[in-house]
């Protein structure tokens, strides 16, 4: 495993075991503030909950995004493939915030309202990379399987997903960097994650709260982008 | 034996097969010849169900192949493309022992049976049998994708422009390589193509096919001698009538006794054709030629007038 694509998650570990130190960096920084480091909750805590919203909206997300790949590449099935386009075009077109503030009526405030929002976010990336790859499966690869013998099933599992696996995973890294960043968003519904200390730092004034939550949010991203590239299988010969 | 009976095809607008009406003998090696366009692509791949006719029926030893699933059908029947089509992510071992898998064969016997193809295409299956695919050249990978089509021993072995991408020394002894093969095992092989030579190279039976349809369907030498519509006529004439029938002809068969003969005369093996005869003549300035056995004993002598009997 190659070591630079893991200097990201070090750096948001040290980030987060170092910011409860800094207080007085903060207080210097920003004097007006009269409580200059986010305690309501532990950074700790709050990356938990973070990793925790990513990891159940990325789920559904690469379900839907590669199971809609795949339908829309059956043969005979291409308006399958524009109206997934769209739709989820669609989803990605509206903002998250927008997402959250029509579903809050719908289920409340919470984490359910940010994980809709993550969902429709995350799985276009996905939906893009499988049904791209899967369409340049190479036509004669795909008739050999076939003059083979192989049942449609076969070729799928045997020929199609693992050809096309190396850009889907891409596809997956790209939703899981875009679910860390838009997760902080899901804290205006009530959400517990990185997003917190930034809403609270805006409601009640204090900026020392919003870097704080921004940098962590950041350095995440980070974080989760180096390490799914650390994991990607080496490019096919 | 293969047959089709009235198949007819369309894609959208496009009549891809209007009545073909087609029997293909067992053992034979049979080509379809024909411009693009003339169905005969799409009569392949109806043997082994990859298309099915709109009507008509094709059938497989008396059998309609549309009573049985397509799957099962292919994996006892050999198929060949011009892509080839190897599997990009599968060692060449994996390739060669994919219908073989799909049969559910154990892996000692798989492995035994790559072995033996590699052997027999004459690729050393200590070197090759771990390579991936995009380490192969044109030649390797053609090889590799008759081994593969060949895996699981079907008695009918389907071949669409296997050799059109490669280039002209690599398809010459790759279609040596197929006649060789056909003589050795007795297979049914069905190859399309439209290059007249490797059709008239390798054919047993020739079908020559346009719009859809069998125009004529017979032997080689049948075609060139009596073409019976000046679409086959054209086709095979190009201007090489003469040198093609010379090179469907033993030259054995022209060759008169050797008796006493100079010793400058040029020396060509006894299984030459009529055409290798001729060339090796033009190329010595010759007017005859000794036919030599493997042992180099004189086998007879063809002279340049004996050529006019071919």
């Amino acid at each position: 495993m190659r070591l630079a694509p893991l200097l990201p998650a070090v750096l948001f570990v040290t980030g987060l075991l170092l910011l409860p130190a800094t207080a007085p960096a903060f207080a210097a920084l920003f004097p007006d503030v009269s409580d200059p480091l986010y305690r309501r909750e532990s950074f700790a805590t709050l990356t938990l909950n973070h990793a925790g919203l990513v990891i159940a909206s990325l789920v559904p997300a690469a379900l839907i995004g590669i199971g809609l790949g795949i339908a829309a590449t059956r043969p005979g099935a291409r308006e399958v493939r524009v109206v997934a386009d769209t739709l989820v075009g669609f989803a990605q077109a509206v903002p998250p915030v927008a997402v959250i503030a029509i579903a809050v009526p719908a289920v409340g405030f919470g984490a359910a309202p940010a994980l809709i929002a993550l969902v429709c976010y995350a799985t276009l990336p996905v939906l893009r990379a499988a049904s791209g790859a899967l369409a340049t499966v190479p036509r004669d690869v795909l008739d050999a399987a076939r003059g083979a013998g192989m049942t449609p099933r076969q070729v799928l599992w045997q020929v199609e997903l693992p050809l096309a696996a190396p850009p889907i995973l891409a596809g997956l890294r790209v939703a899981a960097v875009l679910a860390v960043a838009t997760a902080a968003v899901g804290a205006v519904a009530g959400a517990s994650c990185l997003g917190t200390p930034i809403i609270a730092g805006l409601v009640n004034g204090n900026p020392a709260w919003v870097v704080q939550g921004a940098l962590l949010t950041g350095l995440m991203a980070f974080a989760v982008d180096g390490l799914l590239a650390a994991l990607a299988p080496a490019a096919p010969r | 034996m293969i047959r089709f009976e009235g198949v007819r095809k369309s894609f959208g607008a496009t009549r891809a097969l209007d009545g073909l009406d087609l029997v293909v003998p067992e053992g034979a090696f049979a080509v379809l010849l024909g411009g693009s366009g003339a169905g005969k692509s799409t009569a392949l791949r109806m043997i082994n169900r990859l298309i099915d006719p709109d009507a008509g029926r094709v059938l497989l030893r008396g059998r309609d192949v549309a009573q049985e699933a397509g799957p099962a059908l292919r994996r006892r029947i050999g198929y060949v493309i011009q892509g080839i089509g190897l599997f990009p992510h599968w060692t060449v071992a994996r390739n060669i022992g994919a219908v073989p898998r799909l049969l559910g064969w154990d892996d000692r016997r798989i492995a035994a049976r790559v072995n033996e193809l590699l052997a027999l295409l004459r690729l050393d299956p200590s070197a090759y049998r771990d390579r991936m695919p995009g380490q192969l050249s044109g030649g390797q990978a053609q090889r590799i994708g008759v081994a593969r089509a060949l895996a699981a021993d079907p008695d009918i072995l389907l071949m669409d422009e296997p050799f059109g991408a490669l280039d002209a020394v690599t398809r010459g002894a790759l279609q040596a390589e197929m006649a060789r093969l056909h003589g050795a095992t007795g297979k049914t092989i069905i190859l399309v193509t439209h290059d007249v030579e490797e059709a008239l190279a390798l054919a047993t039976r020739l079908a020559v096919m346009a719009d859809g349809r069998l125009v004529q369907e017979g032997t080689p030498r049948e075609l060139l001698d009596t073409p019976c519509d000046p679409r086959v006529r054209d086709l095979l004439d190009g201007g090489a009538i003469g040198m093609r029938r010379l090179s469907l002809v033993a030259a054995a068969s022209l060759a008169g006794p050797s008796g006493d003969v100079p010793a400058d005369l040029p020396r060509i093996a006894a299984g030459a054709t009529g055409r290798e005869a001729l060339e090796a003549m033009l190329a010595a300035r010759a007017e005859a030629v000794l036919l030599v056995d493997p042992n180099g004993a004189p086998a007879g002598l063809v002279a340049l007038r004996d050529l006019l009997r071919a």
